[in-house]
């Protein structure tokens, strides 16, 4: 039986990689277990210059899910490659730096500085909902998306992911636009923008007002975008949204994703990807599936 | 790998409620539970709900440990609703817990309603410390949640009462330049918390607080629960959850 899985070029182990701002850099889960049984990691959202993120409160529950609003708090590109890729690279799976910005000067230049590192893969970050400048603005229009993938893609020497927003009127249009700009992936679906409103006090919950909505929610409405990339693109699609069980990875594997990343769950119970990564391995046994990449784009649709 | 901080399953083994809203909650577990440090927490199940809800170690042995939780919300409401006999599993024990200083002897732990519980293990954990409580509540039927608990583990406890219905009638910042600690430990309320950080400033004296914030994670990944600090002139956003919730009182931005 096969676990392994390809995305432009790279091997994982198996299809579940976790997503960034939900492991850190993976210090705290290789505590728990050995997180080099997953996939991949892909760290916390990278930014030229440190960020201190929003201010709190930074999280509402919501039926079946949650908003963030944590505003890509992380230490800068230097402390990361200083502190945090050592260790990284030391966990025997595949390293993903997500990379993000303000401005497009700053995603080439963050590009240029992590493609000199030995990480495995970049995932630009074009889809953040949480920062006033940059992010998702980038990755709305299908014009801007494939603006900043080109001149990203100039400096890139990594395979390069491009991470998109659900928050669009046409998901393929923008995964299209990823495509011809030279992206090698493309992986979807960052979070759905939403609020979350306290009655009593009359104010939203989270402090800057809105965020990303994320969590088994959201599954639904990623599933859609997958199959609709899977249709309209040719680079592997890395599938997510509200993953929880081995289960949810073999449904994104059939609506066209080559690999999966599994986020919120992480937040709800420290051993989910595992138990994630150990499901899967039953049902392909249950249902004597031979390699697990029979399974993208499998789906009948009468 | 030796590993203390894990999830465990616990069973609810008494449930008390006070004054409509209060519960002291003592949980049993089958498994050895690990050592847990005064000011340490555990990150719970809660039925019906996906986020976990991080709440204090109150007191502990090797296979009991007791919360005091207040109905504050839906998850808290879900837990509190259950009884005797549920099941439900804890990530504990998480966060970094109060330093414990053996060579100063004038302790003051500052206390209101429910921030009183990370205090106790201080006092327990650490006889020789001959710690003083200082303890608010709105009301006397508040404090009945805590039984006599501190009175058994700290050399004297000054009940503080808005009412007046027990012991001192005020706040109990107000008796700090009474006692004139070394330390001072402080749960409570953002007033109490501002309050006790001025006194420690004024005087010199060392000061850690216990912190609350809406948490994610619980382990240090999600960096949602963060709290605002300054230590040599930078800001920082630390996390509640693993760089707390005990901060040097002189540092946090309150």
């Amino acid at each position: 039986m096969k676990l392994e899985t390809t995305v432009a070029g790279v091997k994982f182990k198996n299809p579940v990689i976790v997503a960034s701002g939900t492991f850190g850099f993976g210090r705290e889960y290789n505590k728990f277990y050995d997180v080099g049984l997953l996939g991949g990691i892909v760290s916390k959202g990278i930014t030229l210059k440190p960020r201190l993120g929003n201010p709190p409160i930074r999280i509402a529950e919501t039926p079946s899910g949650m908003l963030n609003s944590v505003g890509l708090q992380n230490p800068g590109v230097e402390a990361f490659i200083e502190r945090e890729l050592p260790f990284m690279l030391g966990l025997n799976t595949v390293i993903i730096a997500n990379a993000a910005g303000s401005c497009e000067s700053d995603y080439v230049e963050l590009v240029k500085i992590l493609s000199d590192t030995k990480v495995d893969m970049i995932e630009l970050n074009i889809s953040c909902p949480n920062v006033k400048a940059g992010g998702m603005s980038f990755g709305v229009k299908p014009e801007s998306v494939e603006q900043i993938v080109r001149a990203v893609r100039k400096v890139c020497k990594k395979p390069l992911i491009v991470k998109l927003t659900p928050n669009v009127s046409n998901i393929a249009e923008n995964a299209l636009a990823a495509e011809r700009a030279g992206a090698d992936a493309v992986s979807l679906i960052n979070t759905v923008t939403g609020m979350a409103v306290d009655f009593k006090k009359r104010k939203p919950v989270l402090k800057v007002g809105h965020g990303g909505l994320s969590g088994p929610c959201v599954k639904p409405i990623a599933l859609k975008m997958v199959y609709d990339c899977y249709k309209a693109v040719k680079i592997p699609i890395i599938g997510m949204g509200g993953i929880m069980t081995g289960e949810d990875v073999g449904e994104f594997m059939l609506c066209g994703a080559a690999a999966v990343e599994v986020g919120t769950a992480n937040i709800f119970d420290p051993y989910a990807a595992l138990n994630i990564v150990n499901e899967l391995t039953t049902l392909l046994e249950r249902d004597k599936i031979q390699d697990v990449q029979s399974l993208i784009g499998g789906l009948t649709v009468e | 790998m030796t590993k203390t901080t894990d999830k465990y399953n616990l069973t609810i083994a008494s449930i008390e409620e006070y004054n409509g809203n209060l519960y002291r909650v003592r949980c049993e577990s089958e498994t050895p539970l690990p050592k847990m440090h005064a000011g340490n927490f555990a990150h719970l199940k809660v039925p019906g709900k996906e986020l976990r809800r991080p709440i204090c170690i109150y007191d502990n042995d090797k296979h009991s440990v007791t919360f005091i939780i207040a109905k504050v919300g839906s998850g808290t409401d879900a837990l509190l609703s259950q009884n005797v006999g549920h099941k439900f599993d804890a990530i504990l024990p998480l966060g970094n817990g109060f330093p414990v200083l053996p060579d100063k002897t004038n302790i003051v732990l500052l206390g209101g309603g429910t921030g009183c519980a990370p205090l106790l293990k201080i006092a327990k954990d650490n006889p020789s410390l001959n710690c003083t409580a200082l303890l608010g509540f709105p009301t006397a039927k508040v404090k009945e949640v805590y039984h006599d608990d501190f009175d058994k583990v700290c050399k004297k406890v000054c009940y503080c009462t808005d009412d007046g219905s027990l012991g001192y009638h005020g706040f109990p910042t107000e008796l700090l330049t009474e006692v004139a600690p070394e330390v001072l430990y402080v749960c409570g309320a953002p007033g109490m918390m501002k309050t006790a950080q001025k006194f420690c400033a004024d005087r010199g004296v060392l000061g850690f607080a216990s912190m609350e914030q809406r948490m994610g994670c619980g382990v240090g990944a999600c960096l949602v629960c963060v709290v605002k600090t300054v230590r040599d002139g930078k800001e920082s956003m630390l996390r509640a959850c693993a760089d707390g919730p005990v901060f040097p009182l002189e540092e946090l931005v309150l």
